[in-house]
């Protein structure tokens, strides 16, 4: 009893000098960088403003080149000292939010469109509608969709800077030809779709393959099948999800329905399965982001294939779901004027033709982009057009997962999907109102 | 001299209290601290509820769902690879030719890298292509394409299964060990007093490996709790989370989903599930010594 006595004082004590340790560390270790920027605020200063920002890791060095260019013209027109770093896609989405939920973090923030309702919505990001009644920038010079994923409940919060687009149909046209069918007519709708799916489903190849494994795309595709079938995601309000309506369920039961065109065992298939089962001949046709391009000249260079657009239901559109990352101004940064000045310069048109990774969001940018580097780029333009984007709230990842869970009980056939559509809206509302 | 003697003796624990206390026990209470918050995201900053969040957790149903799940996997994958171990070691016991060869054989799956070893388990499961399918049906059951890891009722199996194989080299590795220390004496006079197998294994191989026994089931069960790759690769946690156990299901709510307050909730849960397993293990152990 006496030694455990005389341990907790000794622990305790550790514990004291510990904490008086990290209180001491804290206090200048706070103090710096403010008192930095304190100073380059001051105008009469001759001193430069420095401004931070972290940023994807590319592995295309013509693209790290061209940013690199881009942030030294900046830092000649502003005056200002531009630190950029740059992270892979895992490390950028833990580090920001801990660092900006800490109060700290780079001035100018680039946020997955999904993060962007998160962000705005715990206060970590500022509205910009201000500064955008101030500048020349148009909401219509920027793809639709990417734009109003940079909205939170009717507030704008951060610039479109690149965009992907879930997804286009990419399909195999030796493979048409041997069933048969017109090479240079690709199906339109989604009955055409399973028809054509059926007659390529023949010898252990097949139509497509739909997936449902633990994977965030498939929710891209059948929320864009919603959209395109006449539905909405959300309501103006924000607080209230729409995919148990009609367009919702037959959006659900088409993407079920090409169980009956895909190889057995597509629900604990993801993506890039799908995409392997069709890059290795084994399917048809397949969706994919626009970018899968790539994956094709890489993996079968050889591939005689083409670009659709993604079916639509008859009477419907075709429409795809945004993907793709915004620039918003972090609520701690000293330097917002600065910080908003950088968002302008690295999202107007002439930047933009160089320094995205995905296609630009800037809508005349990205034509010339696409023309550049992609085939089918007319497309893969219209597919960006009108692409809907996800639901912009807070917890839209604990939503995803609820709605993942919808589709595979759907694909298991343990629920019919209004049943399934039901239940997830049911749970999500009560996550949206909490 | 006694003071200086004590004093050296604290100053050279120091180091190591020092690193218990910050690698351990503040973490520990910071999750415990964070346990007692709700952090969603639909609000910024952190609320305090106190125990209420645990309530919630408990009616919510998922939590429930997760512990079952925890349960069944910790149980059949930490029981089989044990049994499994033992049946090996007591194999690799006797003398047979090659005997060297096959012993270093059989530690493969343990050596492989994790996910490595899941993602050969998602080939194997592959419902097309798999070699389980192919297996089954070489073995005369008929053609089919079952998908193992897509199948809410199947895929626990098929997660275990992977578990099992990849870890049963462990206390295979270790009571092999222990095998070859029971002296030969007690069985020769076993021998003689007419003793059979199975009597020699309850009376003479048993009570002589308990003590490895029991700290070999103690540190596989704890390993199994928390092993986390092999679900995460194959499954994910899904079909419709029916593969979530505690390690995964905290990864999702902390890192996809950034609810930090819930997360730290599940993982004091399961941090008593542990203490409870480490008491009663270690109580037996002790049982052990004090003969």
């Amino acid at each position: 009893m006496k030694a455990i006595t005389r341990f907790a004082w000794f622990a305790l004590a550790f514990v004291l000098i510990l904490t008086g340790c990290a209180q001491n560390n804290q206090a200048p270790g706070q103090g710096t960088p403010g008192a930095a920027a304190e100073g380059g605020a001051k105008p009469a200063a001759a001193k430069k403003q420095t401004l931070t920002i972290w940023t994807l890791q590319q592995a295309d060095i013509n693209i790290q080149d061209a940013q690199k260019k881009a942030a030294k013209a900046f830092e000649e027109k502003f005056n200002a000292d531009v630190q950029i770093t740059s992270f892979p896609y895992d490390q950028l989405k833990d580090k920001m939010l801990a660092a900006v939920a800490g109060g700290e973090g780079p001035d100018v923030l680039l946020l997955d469109q999904i993060w962007v309702a998160q962000y705005a919505a715990a206060k970590y990001i500022v509205p910009i509608d201000d500064y955008l009644s101030k500048s020349d920038i148009k909401a219509d010079d920027y793809f639709k969709g990417a734009w109003g994923a940079g909205t939170y409940q009717n507030k704008m919060y951060a610039v479109p800077f690149d965009v992907g687009v879930w997804g286009v149909l990419y399909y195999n046209k030796d493979m048409f030809k041997q069933a048969g069918l017109d090479p240079e007519k690709p199906p339109v709708t989604w009955s055409e779709f399973i028809e054509y799916g059926k007659k390529l489903t023949a010898n252990g190849k097949y139509g497509t393959s739909n997936w449902a494994g633990s994977s965030e795309s498939v929710q891209c595709m059948v929320d864009a099948f919603t959209v395109a079938a006449g539905g909405k995601l959300l309501d103006d309000s924000g607080k209230k999800i729409l995919i148990n309506s009609d367009a919702g369920v037959k959006a659900l039961e088409f993407w079920a329905s090409l169980s009956q065109i895909s190889p057995p065992g597509s629900v604990g298939k993801n993506e890039e399965d799908a995409m392997t089962l069709f890059t290795s001949g084994q399917t048809a046709m397949a969706m994919y982001g626009e970018w899968g391009q790539d994956t094709i000249a890489t993996r079968a260079p050889n591939m005689n294939y083409g670009v659709a657009n993604l079916p639509k239901p008859d009477g419907g559109e075709s429409v795809g779901t945004f993907g793709g990352f915004n620039l918003a101004i972090n609520e701690k940064s000293k330097n917002k004027d600065l910080a908003w000045e950088f968002i302008k310069y690295s999202t107007n048109f002439d930047n933009q033709k160089f320094i995205t990774m995905l296609t630009p969001a800037h809508k005349k940018a990205a034509q010339e982009y696409l023309k550049q580097k992609r085939k089918f780029p007319d497309v893969i333009y219209s597919q960006l057009t009108n692409a809907t984007y996800r639901p912009s709230v807070a917890n839209y990842p604990q939503i995803a997962d609820i709605q993942l869970q919808a589709t595979q009980k759907v694909m298991t056939g343990k629920l019919n999907a209004k049943d399934a559509l039901q239940e997830a809206a049911d749970k999500i509302d009560k996550l949206l109102n909490k | 001299m006694k003071t200086r003697s004590s004093l050296l003796g604290y100053t050279l624990i120091g180091p190591a209290i020092i690193l218990l206390l910050v690698m351990l026990f503040i973490p520990l209470l910071y999750s415990l601290q964070l346990s007692l918050q709700d952090t969603d995201l639909s609000h910024g900053a952190p609320k305090w509820i106190g125990l209420s969040g645990y309530r919630e957790s408990w009616l919510g149903g998922e939590l429930w769902n997760v512990s079952k799940h925890s349960i069944v996997w910790t149980g059949c994958v930490a029981g089989f690879q044990v049994l499994i171990g033992l049946l090996a070691a007591m194999m690799l016991n006797r003398k047979f030719p090659l005997r060297w060869l096959v012993r270093a054989l059989i530690l493969l799956p343990w050596v492989l890298p994790g996910v490595v070893a899941a993602l050969t388990w998602r080939l194997v499961y592959d419902s097309q292509f798999g070699f389980m399918n192919s297996l089954i049906a070489k073995l005369g059951f008929g053609q089919h394409a079952t998908d193992w890891l897509g199948t809410p009722g199947l895929a626990m199996f098929a997660v275990i299964l992977a578990a099992v194989w990849k870890g049963f080299p462990f206390p295979m590795l270790m009571l092999l060990a222990a095998l070859q220390s029971v002296p030969q004496e007690q069985y020769e006079a076993a021998k003689i007093d007419g003793a059979d197998t199975w009597r020699k294994f309850v009376y003479i191989t048993l009570p002589s490996i308990s003590g490895v026994l029991k700290t070999v089931v103690l540190l596989v069960s704890i390993w199994t709790f928390n092993y986390f790759e092999m679900i995460y690769v194959l499954t994910g946690g899904g079909p419709i989370r029916s593969t979530h156990i505690a390690p995964t299901y905290i990864y999702e709510l902390s890192f996809r989903n950034f609810n930090f307050g819930e997360a730290s909730r599940v993982a004091i849960v399961s941090f008593v599930f542990i203490l409870a397993i480490s008491f009663v293990l270690i109580r037996q152990m002790n049982k052990t010594e004090k003969y």
